[in-house]
């Protein structure tokens, strides 16, 4: 061995052995301080020159083990970056342990490159390692080892994007729950269970109300089994995978509502926030989740008690060892606010508050995505903001332009589009400067947000209703008739009862696009314009919008007037009715001009009524 | 076709020179997926001498994929060779079909076509060719080698970075001059003189005992002054050199060295009479060097040499092209190991210069022996035998066949080239065959080995030793026996480290390979300890730190001792 490379320096093994000896102690005395393991780390390293495979082959495969396994640790602890050098120690070790010498090491060197090719999201690579563990120990099948060696290629065939594989993980954790019997060896069946349910969780059929009702079938035993058998943590697992799973079960079957709430309680009440906050947030954030899905279908106390679910996450971040964690909440919660259709301006600030932290828990350079839809819904609530009108609306500009900027067209199209017609609805409002400017710019927006096709609703009611708007500022035949159009297709993606405050708005340019129309000998008739007027001033709450309940009636009353003719005692009946409510809200102490105005076309419809009679 | 060099480029692997030997490398590493530039001085098609092959070139070119397109391309096809050499004038031919399956063969290749065929082939494959560009220096970071300053033909310079570079240069052997590595061979200080015939009587015209397959024979002639090529190509072109002391030619300008090149055609009668008719379409000729000479190693700190760059060995066997490509392969595999896992660079480049050395010196030796005195062809045979068989296997003409078809003795490992079939081997020669050559046994004969292996086995009455007495005595290595870890490469051309223990066997030495991690193991046999201490300490060294059991390391570690006393590698002290 002339080569300088294939000789021992004695001295120099001696010190490596004891850096070693010190890592180990290091890292076996660590826990989750990511501090001393990497200390650790730098030991192994300083010792792995003296250990060169050509000269102590045996002691250079266990140091790259144990610098893998301690790299891995750390990158799953929060220094990702140290994951390729985990994933090359480990093949280090690989190439001394051979299967039938080092069954041992060639069995920890593969189930640990395959974590580490996992996490790594290198899945057919994490598959083959964990097959060559199984091959490994098929020697003894009836072992547990074996059973857990195959939960680890199921679990990742469970993760992996083909229907195909997810099946046979499926069929593979059904093996193995047979080879694993409940009554000699609970535990082990439990966390079989609980990996089967991941397991139906993930399946890609068509319905996916089989998979998720499979998944919660084999959650709840898990839990009651791991629960009887001691292992609290398990059971646990099996509870808050019973909740979490129920989020969508009950959007799939509304019937299960009732049944994910009990299953929320209990897992609540078995993760308390004092002991566990991580996993107390995460449920916080799902059950916030379960009642925000509930919010379409009309339940009573749904917004209510997802924002106070949602809140109780956002609570807990101080406390959480992953802020990350709840840092979905800081999307969701302000997001339910700016999409209810009349949220109060106490809502709207929180909303704004949680949104400006939902911009420093996803930063721009590592969640674009996460960023846009955050700067989305920010824009949106100070549009909803009512006072301090024009410094909200510029900044909402300023929120919406820096999403666009963020956002990647074709991957987050929804986005796209929703900021598209936010930005529209934000220029159009934005009074100061070039006004002609700005109704330009909120067409253009406007006019992207619907060639994004998003299929998103309120993001095309948003559009049309912007575009309908500019349309009728611009005045014209022409112009009318495709406000007209915009108006129509915006009511049908505004039900009047899910979103009755942008129904009822909707309702009422249209009656005014129609009478317009009407006026100018247009082919729609006076009497589709006081249809849309009385739908709007049906569907307003005077309570909430009254400004715009009052418009409502004002505007329908004038056109009962005109449609009334010689002989329309009941229409002018209805149209004093309507002048009487806007006069309640145009008062002449709080809108002394309006009020003059209504006043005079209210005694005039009098008028008219009384020489009718 | 080759692409323009582009400064700034970062390369796995920088091959300097694009003939045999790089292109052999360039084209298997591009296969495996490594990112290859080839920086050749030349633009190809380009001449050269040094147009016959052996068949051995058949490895490189299957592993290559390019077999069909050179079988294709119209070369001459070589089935032997046929000597004149020394004062017996008489002719004698050797046939590769002597040792190899009747349908091995060789080529007498154009270089120029030849040469770019594999060039092409290699771009084919994924690596950067770059043409016209001269490698004007190094680039070393802390004394290793980490990329290369070229210059184009347009003038451009630039560098390029690689985590290895390849010597492939040629004679020219840039690295090897660099680092003042070559060591030269005073006995085989040559020069070459060289040129081009057309329209040469064929071999089987000339000599009645030749048939039309003889006529691709590489043909040489000795004369007083020193000795002729002879080589067909194809479009009845032959190349003919003529090999000679330098003093012959020093201080002749070449015209005078193209007129003392004709007087010695015409001075041997033998190579005259098939040279005759022909027409001489060499304006003069060209003038080599054929000094031999080897560098002291064949790697250093990130890169390798390769080809006529590490080793020049006298053309007299035509072994050139056939070192090149074995080479070439031997390097891609190595740098393909190495480049997947670092930390085999040591083994590697050690396996690398070992093999490759001692192909080429068995070269060497016998070229050497060639031009030793007056001797007949016996002499040679001896001595083909000597290095090659030294257990004695073959006979004389066997083993001069062997080592003049290019087999090479490289333990552990196979060729598709196939031992002829029905030639009559016996079971000692299969077993060395298999134990040294690079030669694929058929089925019958891989049972006859076996059945034989079995019964050699049988015979030598061995009882194994028991675990107690194993245990119980102090062991030692056998007398002769050594061990190092070294590469084993046994699946694919691929390699992995092992440790290689080597074993006295008759006249011969027989490689018993075990895992790499053995060599943690036999560091403790050192003829102090017993059986048990060596037990007890691997336990506690290398099995506990391994996650196994007492019983599971005694297990393990009793198995490979006994495996080694069972080989003959292990006594009892």
């Amino acid at each position: 061995m002339s080569d300088p490379a294939l000789r021992t320096d004695p001295a120099q093994l001696i010190a490596a052995r004891q850096k070693v000896v010190e890592a180990q102690q290091l890292r076996d005395g660590a826990g989750t301080d990511l501090v001393k393991l990497r200390a650790a780390t730098d030991l192994l390293i300083e010792a792995a020159d003296a250990f060169a495979l050509a000269t102590v082959p045996v002691e250079h495969g266990t140091l790259h083990l144990d610098l893998a396994d301690t790299l891995s640790i750390r990158a799953r602890l929060g220094d990702p970056d140290v994951l390729d050098e985990a994933v090359d120690s480990y093949q280090k070790a690989i190439v001394v342990f051979n299967r039938d010498e080092f069954p041992e090491a060639y069995t920890r060197a593969f189930s640990g490159l395959g974590l580490a090719s996992w996490t790594g999201g290198q899945l057919e690579m994490a598959r083959w390692c964990f097959e060559q563990v199984v091959s490994a120990l098929s020697t003894a099948s009836e072992s547990i080892e074996y059973a857990k060696a195959r939960s680890n290629v199921a679990a990742v065939l469970a993760a992996m994007p083909d229907a195909s594989a997810r099946n046979q993980a499926l069929a593979t954790y059904i093996d193995i729950l047979k080879s694993v019997p409940a009554d000699t060896h609970p535990i082990e069946h439990a966390e079989f269970l609980l990996s089967l349910g991941q397991a139906h969780r993930v399946q890609m059929v068509e319905s996916r109300l089989e998979p998720v009702r499979n998944a919660i079938a084999a959650f709840e035993p898990a839990a009651q089994l791991a629960a009887s058998a001691g292992r609290n943590d398990l059971a646990v697992r099996g509870l808050v995978e019973t909740a979490i799973t129920y989020v969508e079960l009950s959007i799939l079957d509304s019937a299960t509502f009732d049944a994910a709430v009990i299953a929320f309680d209990r897992a609540l009440e078995a993760v308390p926030a004092t002991t566990q906050p991580d996993q107390h947030a995460e449920l916080q954030l799902e059950y916030g989740r379960l009642w925000a899905n509930q919010v379409a279908q009309n339940h009573a106390s749904a917004y209510t008690s997802a924002l106070q679910h949602y809140e109780a996450a956002i609570a807990l971040g101080p406390s959480v060892i992953s802020p990350s964690q709840v840092a979905p909440a800081l999307i969701d919660a302000p997001l339910l606010v700016v999409e209810r259709d009349a949220p109060t301006q106490d809502e709207l600030d929180r909303a704004i508050e949680l949104s400006r932290l939902g911009l420093s828990a996803w930063p721009r350079a590592q969640f674009p995505a996460e960023y846009a839809r955050v700067q989305q819904t920010l824009g949106g609530a100070l549009l909803k903001v009512e006072r301090d009108r024009a410094t909200n609306v510029a900044t909402a500009i300023e929120a919406l332009e820096a999403g666009l900027d963020a956002v990647n067209r074709e991957e987050q199209l929804i986005t796209y589009a929703g900021l598209q017609a936010t930005l529209a609805e934000a220029l159009f409002a934005r009074r100061d400067g070039d006004q002609a400017d700005h109704h330009r710019r909120a067409g253009t927006a406007a006019e992207r947000a619907l060639e994004a096709e998003s299929k998103d609703a309120r993001t095309i009611g948003v559009a049309r209703h912007i575009l309908a708007q500019i349309s009728l500022a611009q005045g014209g035949a022409l112009q009318l008739a495709t406000a007209i159009n915009h108006l129509q297709q915006a009511v049908s993606v505004r039900p009047r009862a899910t979103r009755p405050t942008e129904h009822g708005e909707t309702q009422m340019l249209l009656g005014i696009a129609l009478a317009s129309q009407a006026a100018n000998g247009g082919p729609a008739t006076l009497t589709e314009a006081v249809e849309a007027y009385r739908v709007a001033v049906d569907t307003i709450d005077q309570d909430k919008q009254p400004m715009t309940f009052a418009s409502a009636h004002n505007n329908l009353a004038a056109a009962l007037v005109q449609l009334a003719g010689p002989f329309g005692t009941s229409l002018l009946q209805e149209a004093i009715q309507s002048y009487d409510k806007a006069v309640g809200v145009f008062t002449e102490t709080t809108f002394p001009q309006q009020h003059a105005i209504i006043q005079r076309s209210l005694e005039g419809a009098q008028a008219k009524l009384e020489a009718m009679s | 076709m080759s692409t323009q060099p582009v400064d700034g480029t970062d390369a796995d692997v920088a091959i300097i020179g694009g003939g045999p030997a790089g292109s052999t490398a360039a084209t298997l590493l591009a296969r495996a997926g490594f990112n290859v530039v080839v920086l050749e001085r030349e633009q190809f098609p380009r001449e050269h001498i040094g147009e016959s092959l052996l068949p051995i070139a058949f490895l490189a070119l299957d592993q290559m994929g390019i077999t069909d397109e050179v079988l294709q391309a119209g070369f001459v096809r070589k089935y032997g060779a046929t000597y004149i050499w020394g004062r017996s004038r008489e002719p004698w031919t050797l046939r590769f079909s002597e040792v190899l399956d009747d349908a091995f063969f060789a080529f007498q290749v154009r270089r120029a076509d030849f040469d770019k065929i594999l060039l092409d082939h290699s771009e084919r494959q994924g690596a950067q060719i770059w043409e016209q560009t001269q490698v004007t220096d190094i680039v070393q970071i802390g004394g290793r080698v980490t990329g290369l300053r070229w210059r184009a033909t347009d003038g451009r310079e630039g560098e390029l970075s690689s985590r290895y570079v390849l010597d492939c240069s040629g004679q020219a052997s840039l690295l090897g001059k660099r680092f003042d590595l070559r060591e030269f061979n005073e006995a085989m200080r040559h020069v070459s003189l060289s040129g081009y015939y057309r329209g040469a009587r064929t071999l089987s015209e000339v000599y009645p005992d030749l048939t039309l397959n003889d006529d691709g024979n590489l043909h040489i002639v000795s004369s007083d002054a020193g000795w002729f090529w002879h080589i067909p190509l194809a479009g009845e072109i032959s190349s003919v050199g003529f090999v000679t002391d330098p003093t012959h030619v020093r201080g002749k300008n070449p015209e005078e060295r193209t007129q003392f090149f004709l007087d010695n055609v015409a001075a041997t009668p033998e190579l005259l009479r098939l040279l005759d008719s022909a027409e001489w379409v060499t304006d003069r000729v060209d003038m080599d060097s054929d000094w031999s000479f080897f560098c002291k190693s064949f790697y250093g700190p990130g890169y390798m040499l390769c080809g006529d760059s590490a080793c020049f060995v006298d053309p007299v066997l035509s072994t050139g092209i056939a070192l090149a490509m074995n080479g070439g392969i031997r390097a891609a595999m190595g740098l393909t190991a190495t480049l997947r896992q670092p930390d085999l660079e040591p083994l590697t480049m050690h396996w690398y210069d070992t093999e490759y050395r001692q192909t080429a010196q068995d070269f060497l030796d016998l070229a050497l022996h060639w031009y030793h005195g007056e001797r007949k062809r016996e002499d040679w045979f001896w001595e083909a035998r000597r290095i090659v068989d030294p257990s004695q296997s073959f006979s004389l003409q066997q083993a001069f066949a062997l080592i003049a078809s290019g087999a090479s003795r490289v333990p552990g490992a196979t060729s598709h080239l196939k031992l002829k079939h029905s030639g009559g081997f016996s079971p000692e020669q299969l077993k060395l065959i298999y134990q040294n050559f690079a030669l694929e046994l058929s089925d019958e004969q891989q049972v006859q080995l076996d059945t034989y292996l079995e019964e050699e086995q049988a015979e030598r009455d061995y009882t194994p030793i028991t675990e107690h007495n194993l245990l119980e005595s102090v062991l030692t290595w056998a007398p002769g026996v050594s061990w190092k870890p070294y590469m084993l490469n046994d699946q694919d051309n691929v390699l992995r480290p092992a440790t290689m223990v080597e074993i006295p066997d008759g006249g011969s030495t027989k490689s018993h390979f075990l895992s790499i991690a053995a060599t943690s193991l036999l560091r403790l046999v050192d003829g102090s300890r017993s059986g048990q201490a060596i037990v007890d300490t691997a336990t506690e060294e290398l099995g506990v730190p391994t996650g196994k059991s007492p019983a599971a390391s005694k297990q393990l570690v009793v198995g490979i001792l006994q495996e080694l006393h069972a080989e003959d590698a292990l006594v009892v002290a």
